[in-house]
């Protein structure tokens, strides 16, 4: 099988991570959670990026969005670069039940994000509501997150992200704490989005399956300390389909290979973690 | 079927509280009026009551009552200012509860009514004295609960509200304090009460108003069921406002209720 590297043609990146490395302090010692980390996302692109467990990838995402400091490194958009959290970003996180706000409504969490935009209280409620419609949660405004289903808070999550419409959407995980049924409806359900939106996503993952399923272009980390190892070009026609696109000879393909760096990887890691 | 409706009495523990108070009403009425308790120090229910009807229609329980509520409450409320607001900067702020710390951690376990002589220098017996007293009792549990509610939010509805671009103004108002509420609501429970029990104790050492008066000055004239309706009258009282409170709690926090029912 061939692996076509990236073509890079910078005119078009919207999102560019130069050398971020970003290091703990553990005691007296300085551990590094990645390293050297350059990487770039082009308008519209849906980017995903799998590696081992504990290699540092949630971490990877805060720098990127600046919620971290990186150590060192620096990132840009559109060429421009950014020094605190960009409103052109948002990161929605895995754990959904603690990154909606409890004392909220669905339709007030939703909102919330939208009070820093210049508009009328009737133009939000109707962004807002438009937003939970296209997460097929029309009907639930005034539920609290807590009374629905892991899978619907996840979509709250993901309307409120829509509804403040950033130009790059970062995603840590999102399906991780849902069942499989669930998680392949919200994958689909990001899809609509992206197709529809024309937002551009750069999505974390550990499952393989899933980064092919949705990516343009996967990522893959080494372990800890985490660097790009590889980079492959996703070539499986869109729409994709659960059935069709999974059961595709290229995509069994992509994922043996895949599967067989990371398990180098991680196996690295074991290794110098003992 | 006897066995039936006594377990259903049993059971439905509003209806069986109700009947325990009953009892220990006729109890009261009872012991005295047999002689099983002394009737001069424990007159009998039925007294006391007509003592306290008496001193409700002559308003001088009535006016007893409001200015120990007034002076409990602004007490309270001026807890609740400098409680909630030196519990948020603590709690937010790491190096200004470094700061804080040891002064707190002396003053706190300090029994307030000890700071009596020193109000009274400062206030004489005008409602001052007892608001500052009751003011510096509340502050604690509205302070320390505050603090760590503030201090244990969880990160991830920080960082949240960060990526949507919320303001430093806009974390505290719309994140911080609302995570914090449930905290800060139960210390001001805690400090209700604690209000109850300062005015009282107060008013009883060194006012010349009030229903911790009005219990001292009645026992000093020997006028025991009119000491007893004050007593009565502080117990409804403080049943009242925690009632009250609760029924606000139940409004404004239900999505905590809610919340931790289906976490916890």
């Amino acid at each position: 099988m061939q692996i076509i590297p990236d073509k890079i043609s910078t005119e078009c990146k919207i999102l560019r991570t130069e050398r971020l490395r970003k290091t703990y302090t553990k005691g007296e010692r300085e551990v590094p959670a990645c390293e050297n980390i350059s990487f770039s996302v082009n308008r519209g692109e849906f980017v995903c990026i799998v590696g081992p467990s504990g290699c540092g990838k949630t971490t990877l995402l805060k720098c990127v969005c600046h919620l971290l400091k990186p150590s060192t490194g620096k990132v840009f958009i559109n060429e421009k670069e950014i020094h605190g959290p960009p409103k052109e970003m948002v990161l929605i996180f895995q754990d959904y039940s603690r990154s909606l706000f409890p004392w909220y409504t669905v339709l007030k969490n939703v909102l919330f994000v939208l009070e820093k935009k210049n508009l009328s209280k009737e133009e939000r409620i109707k962004i807002a509501k438009s937003a939970l419609a296209s997460v097929y949660l029309s009907g639930f405004e005034n539920h609290y997150p807590w009374e629905l289903s892991g899978g619907m808070q996840q979509r709250v999550a993901i309307a409120r992200a829509i509804a403040f419409n950033p130009a790059i959407l970062l995603m840590d995980e999102p399906f991780a704490s849902v069942d499989a049924q669930t998680r392949s409806d919200l994958e689909d359900t990001i899809l609509e989005i992206w197709n529809q939106f024309s937002q551009t996503i750069l999505l974390v993952t550990h499952d393989i399956e899933e980064a092919i399923y949705l990516a343009d272009r996967v990522l893959v980390l080494s372990g800890r300390p985490s660097e790009i190892r590889e980079e492959i070009r996703i070539d499986l026609e869109r729409p994709r389909n659960q059935l069709t696109t999974k059961e595709d000879k290229r995509f069994i393909e992509y994922r043996h290979y895949i599967y067989t760096l990371i398990k180098e990887e991680s196996q690295k890691c074991d290794r110098t973690s003992m | 079927m006897i066995g039936q409706t006594i377990k259903k009495l049993v059971y439905d523990t509003r209806l069986s509280g109700g009947l325990l108070l009953l009892a220990l009403i006729i109890l009261w009425e009872i012991l005295p009026r047999y002689g099983i308790l002394y009737a001069r120090y424990f007159p009998p229910f039925s007294t006391v009551m007509g003592a306290f009807i008496e001193g409700i229609r002559s308003a001088e329980i009535l006016r007893h009552t409001a200015i120990s509520i007034s002076r409990a409450f602004q007490g309270y409320f001026l807890a609740i200012l400098i409680g909630v607001t030196l519990g948020t900067l603590t709690g937010t702020i790491r190096w200004l509860s470094d700061l804080f710390e040891i002064t707190v951690e002396l003053l706190r376990p300090m029994p307030s009514v000890a700071l009596v002589p020193i109000a009274i220098l400062l206030f004489g017996t005008s409602d001052n004295y007892n608001i500052s007293i009751i003011a510096f009792g509340c502050t604690w549990p509205i302070f320390v609960n505050t603090f760590e509610g503030t201090k244990s939010i969880d990160t991830q509805w920080i960082e949240t509200a960060r990526v949507y671009g919320a303001t430093r103004l806009d974390l505290l108002r719309k994140v911080i304090i609302p995570a914090a509420l449930p905290y800060i609501v139960s210390g001001l429970r805690i400090s209700l009460g604690t209000s109850i029990i300062i005015v009282t104790v107060t008013e009883m050492l060194a006012s010349f108003k009030g229903l911790g008066y009005f219990i001292m000055e009645t026992y000093n004239a020997y006028q025991i069921p009119q000491m007893y309706s004050g007593i009565i009258t502080i117990g409804i009282v403080g049943y009242s406002l925690n009632r009250l409170f609760l029924i606000a709690e139940g409004r404004f926090m239900a999505w905590h209720k809610g919340w931790t029912a289906k976490f916890v």
